[in-house]
């Protein structure tokens, strides 16, 4: 009877110890993750055009503002 | 405001496919909810190489004409493409992390996509090399369409001749589209969605690179 419960104990730790395993592919943060990085990707983006052509205009503006002087 | 209202609509059309990705679509056996990277991922993957595309055809089209418009048409292009090449790379190895456990483990895939990286990284190098424009723009026309003759053999040739983790791509050997109607729906509809980004962005890059020859003109 002893070795019964013997192995059984063993069993229960040997299952304690065992390291979590998580199912794949289930993890809805990596998605999130994903979208995100495209999306602050192309929005970066958009800003960092969005400044320089701000920039250009106004030296456009300036020049042509010079010209007219 | 009314000639803009296309960009309205896609503002609206790609919140559409982010819901429809979210809560619409089903996932596919095996890959659980990173299923839905599909939709982002494989997107900037074709937006990258319709890019590298169209840098060809305007380096040809230089070439040809000698006109540095075009060239200014090829380069804004190959930069949107370079962007949306990080994007899918970053975007992959994080996906991957979740399936294969490990960010980067150099698959044929990946392994693809970095040599593309590097190829068009020294399209940039040769560019900003060269002071002189015409010489730059015929250089850099020349790189660009040689660049581009490597891009169907790392995108769609080589992670089909070596074994890849990559799941099967859209259009496979068999030529038969195995994916769910409602998943080709959401996925087509964010290819739309991302190639009209795509047009919106090269006409910003466009226009910036116009005003700053015009600058350089009168200087």
């Amino acid at each position: 009877m002893w070795h019964i419960i013997g192995m059984y104990m063993l069993n229960v730790l040997g299952m304690l110890m065992q390291p979590e395993t998580k199912p794949v592919g289930q993890n809805i943060y990596v998605v999130l993750a994903v979208t995100l990085i495209v999306w602050l990707g192309v929005f970066f983006f958009l800003i960092y055009l969005d400044r320089q052509l701000k920039q250009v205009k106004q030296k456009v503006e300036w020049q042509e503002g010079e010209e007219k002087k | 405001m009314k000639r803009d209202w296309w960009k309205w609509l896609l503002g609206i059309w790609m919140t559409v496919m982010i819901l429809g990705a979210f809560l619409y679509t089903p996932v596919a056996k095996g890959l659980g909810q990173t299923t839905r990277v599909l939709y982002f991922h494989v997107p900037s993957a074709w937006v990258a190489t319709l890019s590298f595309f169209i840098s060809a055809l305007y380096s040809i089209r230089y070439l040809q004409k000698q006109n540095i418009v075009y060239d200014i048409w090829a380069a804004s292009s190959a930069q949107i493409g370079f962007m949306f090449t990080v994007l899918a790379t970053v975007t992959g190895s994080i996906w991957a992390k979740e399936i294969w456990q490990s960010y980067w483990n150099w698959d044929p895939r990946e392994t693809s996509i970095f040599v593309l990286l590097l190829i068009y990284a020294a399209y940039f190098a040769l560019r900003s090399a060269i002071e002189e424009k015409n010489q730059k723009a015929r250089l850099a026309a020349v790189y660009s369409i040689l660049a581009f003759v490597t891009v169907p053999f790392l995108v769609f040739v080589i992670p089909r001749i070596y074994d890849s983790l990559h799941p099967d791509p859209l259009i496979n050997p068999e030529r038969k589209i195995k994916m769910d109607p409602r998943m080709l729906q959401v996925f087509l509809g964010s290819l739309f969605g991302f190639t009209v980004l795509f047009y919106w962005i090269l006409r910003i890059k466009t226009e910036i690179e116009f005003l700053k020859l015009k600058l350089s003109k009168r200087m």
